[in-house]
Formats: C-alpha cells, structure tokens, sequence
C-alpha cells in the first residue's frame, strides 16, 4: 500500500464545480481566439493556428490554472484538523510520506482530469486543421508540469493552516511571487529569471522541450512536497 | 498490552500530564477517569502517537510509539472524542478508506461488514455521514477503531450520544472484545466502569490519584459502611447509647428520630445496631445500610487533591 486516496465524495463533487468552470472559460476564450483568426485572415496573407491559436490557449490556462489550483488545493490539509479526521490520519500505521503523497497523487488526479477535458477541444482544432502537433504535446506537458508546480505550491500552504481561505491566499501569494518575479527578466539570461514559474513554461509552449525546465519544474514539485512533508513532521514535535 | 511510563506532558510552563505511569495487561479493560480538563484525552492521544510525549515512553503490544510508530499504530484501534469521520462519505465508502489506510487487505469487504454489523450500523451503510444523527455517527467512530481487529483498543467516551438500548449494545461489545484484548476506555459515566471495567484509574490535573482493580474497589466500597436509621421512639439519650458501641465510630442525629451511623471497622454492623435497637424497645421503622457509591469515591479523591 503505498499511498491512499482522498474521499472520493469531495473530489467528485469538486471536479464538476471545477470542470465546468475551466471548461467553460476555455470554451469561450478559444471560440474568441477562434473569431480573431478568421478576422485577421483578412489583414494578413499567411497565419499559423499554432501561433494564434494554440500558444495564446496554452497561455491562458496557465493563468487560470494559477487561480483555480489554490481553491483545489486548500481543503486538502486544512479541513483534516477541521474535521478531526487529522486524528485518524495520524494515530493510523500510515507514515507522513505516505499522508503527503496520497494527497498530493489525488488531487494530481483531478488536474489530469480537467487537462483531459480542456485538451478536447485541442483535439478538436487538431482534426480540422493543422496546427503543429510537437506543440500541442510540449505544450500540455508543459501545462501538466506548471499545474503540478501548483499543485505542491498549494498542498504546503494547505498544511500551514486550519482555514481554507488561508490557505488559498497563501498559495495564490506565493504562485504570484513565483509568476512575477522574473517578469522582466528571462529565464535564459538571470538568476531571476530561471525562477519564475511561468518562463520555463514559454519554451515548452514554443515546442521546445529543455532539460532545465524540466529541471526545474521537477525540483519545484519536490521542493514543495518536502516543506509539507517537514510542516506535518513538525507536528509530531510539538 | 500498554504500558505507560513516567508519562510527562508540557505545554510550556504549564505541566499537562505530571509523570503517570500505569499498565493495561491482555484481557483487562481500564476505566479511565477523570474531572473534565484532567488530562484523559491528553494522555490517549499521546498512548496513540497522535500528540508526542514531553517526557517519558508509551509502550503498544512491546512497540514504542515514538521510536516504533508504524508497528504500535498497527496494534490499535482508537476512537478520539471526536469521531473522525469524513462527512461526505458513505459510511461503507469511509469504511473501505480506514480499512485502506489500516493496511486491512484480505477480506476487507467481510470485515466491514462484520463491524457494521456488531455496531448496529448496517441498516445506514449506503448514507452520507454528514446526514446521521449523533448516535450513529458515535457507532460508526466505534466501528472504524475495531475494523482491523486491533490487539489494543483507545476509546475515548464510547458511549456519549447512544441511546439507553444502543449503551447496552455497545458495554456487550466492549465486554466481549475485551476478553482477548488489551482496551482502555475513559467515561463520565461512573456505573459504566463498575460495569465493563475490570481496573480503574482516576486522574486529576494531570496525576493519578487512583489506582485500582475492581476487586480491591468494592472492597473498598463495601467497607466505609453507614446505618440510616429511622426510630420511632426519640429521646436525646439514643445517641449517646449508640455512640457507646464498640464498633461505632460516631453517631449523626438528624432530627426526628433519624440517625446516620458511622461504623468503626469494615463489616456491616446492622445486625448490632437492630439488637440495640430492639432491647431498648426504641420503636424500628427503618434500617438501611447506606452504601458508598463509586461517585462518592471518586469525589472523594477529587476534593482530597484540591485540599492539598
């Protein structure tokens, strides 16, 4: 047995409230991505769907991933002491690794989920017209690398509070931090710059995928679980 | 079989748990007593690792809950004063989860229905544990500690919430559970302990005060005998002639022929008091030992530790 699964009843619950919303968005926002193609068709002789409509999308749900993932995210550890069931957790012949994997795979799961659904309509364009596929692929393995950045972000700011709010506007400070801090710097050039979270994503969404973004899209994610992982720890010694 | 030693808790300055030490041997099933705020859910919580110790060890079926976590955790079954539960999940759902995260893999559908069925909540299986009232919720709790038929058994007031019928249910189960395990169990409910308890230990502000099994407590309780006796005949040298007795230790007139009598030693002396009574033709209309109840120990032992 090497994690469990978070109540199955709340993630369902979340994923429809989640999905719609995310679903709706993308609908709406690559439907206008769509209309300003055909328009611009006119002021212009040769046009890409990759570079008009691809890459803007991939952009786009990279921002709204930035604000939906906190509110995934902040039930998770805050409502355990909540509710009690912190106490289930922690007298029960789990190990802490075991209570932050499993929380963190679970709510991976449902950010599968939502990326399944907002690539349907990629898939769509993909069918009916010609958009460059090794974007497509980079760019949702870049979007799956940057929600699970998010993902961790949110799960150890989870862990620091009893309140969910409190948790949210901690992650969504922090993702914030992390999105901005190299706005004006590139991730080529500065120390900065390779720390922002969104930078490393540009190459992916250009079609390049680069070791050191993998680097450090990895480094995050386990940088991120281990803080949780110590914060819960902590407890232990208190 | 649990084993705490010099058990010490701080919260800073301020000493929580001060330095208990009992045992819980197979087969025996602890009463754990105690004032509100005395320490009887502190102390659970660290016998199940879900707080750490400031001082001292915890011992589970020979594993150290500090060093050993994995291994003592496996051992136990423990219902918190709040039960843990999950309010939007099915009972069954909930059930399977704890049995997950309790590593019960092999017929875990048949274990969970085994203790649905020995907490009474088999008829509720397929609801949501927000929807139910307290009663159940209590049981389900109950039903989650004992799911993977654990050696050692923590609960924390198992009885609060449950109907008259439900309490009688559940004191059966924890009877027959305790016969082949290790359980400890803390109440308010002091007959509770007289009935399913086989040791008893009372804690207050953080200090054992009481260590005992049942056998030396009704000894105990049978001894301090009192007499309440009702004459019809009054007159103010009845209780200097009581007094005079050997074997009474002092004589409480109340007024119209009613007398509390206190006995010196440790047997019933109603049969010596109905004698003296009867040759002295003072008129008998009631004799009636006035018994020591368990309330009367324990706040016997409470009061004694705040006059220190």
């Amino acid at each position: 047995m090497s994690y469990f699964v978070s109540p199955i009843a709340y993630i369902v619950l979340l994923v429809f409230t989640v999905l719609s919303g995310v679903f709706f968005f993308i609908y709406l926002e690559g439907f206008a991505q769509v209309q300003f193609d055909t328009r611009a068709q006119l002021f212009q002789q040769s046009f890409s769907l990759t570079e008009f409509v691809l890459q803007p999308y991939f952009g786009t749900i990279s921002v709204l991933l930035l604000l939906i993932i906190p509110m995934i995210t902040m039930r998770l550890l805050s409502e355990e002491k909540k509710q009690h069931t912190s106490e289930l957790l922690f007298t029960s012949p789990i190990t802490v690794i075991n209570i932050v994997l499993g929380k963190y795979l679970a709510s991976l799961a449902l950010f599968i989920l939502m990326l399944l659904f907002s690539s349907i309509f990629v898939i769509v364009l993909y069918l009916k017209g010609n958009p460059d596929p090794g974007v497509i692929l980079s760019g949702f393995m870049g979007l799956f690398l940057i929600g699970a950045s998010f993902l961790a972000v949110g799960l150890f700011a989870s862990s620091l509070s009893q309140n969910q709010i409190v948790s949210a506007v901690i992650s969504f400070g922090l993702l914030l931090l992390f999105w901005i801090i190299g706005a004006s710097s590139d991730a080529e050039t500065s120390v900065v710059g390779y720390l922002s979270i969104i930078n490393h994503l540009d190459n992916f969404i250009k079609g390049v995928v680069e070791v050191k973004d993998l680097v450090y899209y990895i480094s995050f994610i386990f940088i991120g679980l281990f803080l949780t992982h110590i914060v819960l720890d902590s407890q232990r010694w208190r | 079989m649990i084993k705490v030693q010099n058990l010490t808790k701080k919260y800073g300055n301020i000493v929580a748990i001060d330095n208990i030490s009992f045992q819980v041997n197979k087969g025996e099933i602890l009463g754990f007593l105690g004032p509100n705020g005395a320490g009887k859910t502190t102390t659970m919580r660290m016998i199940t690792g879900y707080m750490p110790a400031s001082e001292g060890r915890v011992e589970v079926s020979g594993f150290d809950i500090a060093d050993d976590p994995i291994a003592a955790k496996n051992e136990i079954g423990y219902l918190p004063e709040n039960p843990p539960l999950y309010d939007d999940m099915k009972v069954t759902d909930f059930l399977d989860f704890v049995a997950g995260i309790k590593g019960v893999q092999e017929g875990r559908a048949a274990k969970i229905e085994d203790s649905m069925n020995k907490c009474g909540i088999s008829d509720v299986k397929g609801r949501l544990i927000g929807n139910l009232s307290k009663g159940y919720r209590q049981r389900i709790g109950i039903a989650q500690a004992i799911l993977n038929d654990p050696s050692v058994l923590v609960l924390d007031e198992p009885t609060i919430g449950l109907d008259p019928k439900q309490i009688i249910e559940i004191r059966e189960l924890i009877k027959q559970l305790g016969s082949e395990r290790t359980i400890i169990l803390s109440t308010h409910i002091l007959p509770e302990v007289m009935m399913t308890c086989s040791k008893v230990v009372i804690i207050n502000k953080g200090r054992i005060v009481l260590e005992t099994t049942l056998g030396e407590l009704n000894e105990k309780l049978d001894g301090d005998n009192e007499i309440h006796l009702k004459l019809e005949k009054y007159s103010s040298d009845i209780k200097a002639k009581l007094s005079a007795l050997q074997s009474v230790q002092n004589v409480n007139d109340l007024g119209s022929g009613e007398f509390i009598i206190k006995s010196r030693q440790r047997n019933n002396i109603g049969d010596e008091i109905a004698r003296v009574v009867i040759d002295n033709n003072w008129g008998l209309k009631e004799l009636r030992p006035k018994l020591n109840t368990l309330e009367d120990v324990f706040l016997n032992v409470i009061s004694s530790e705040l006059k220190q």
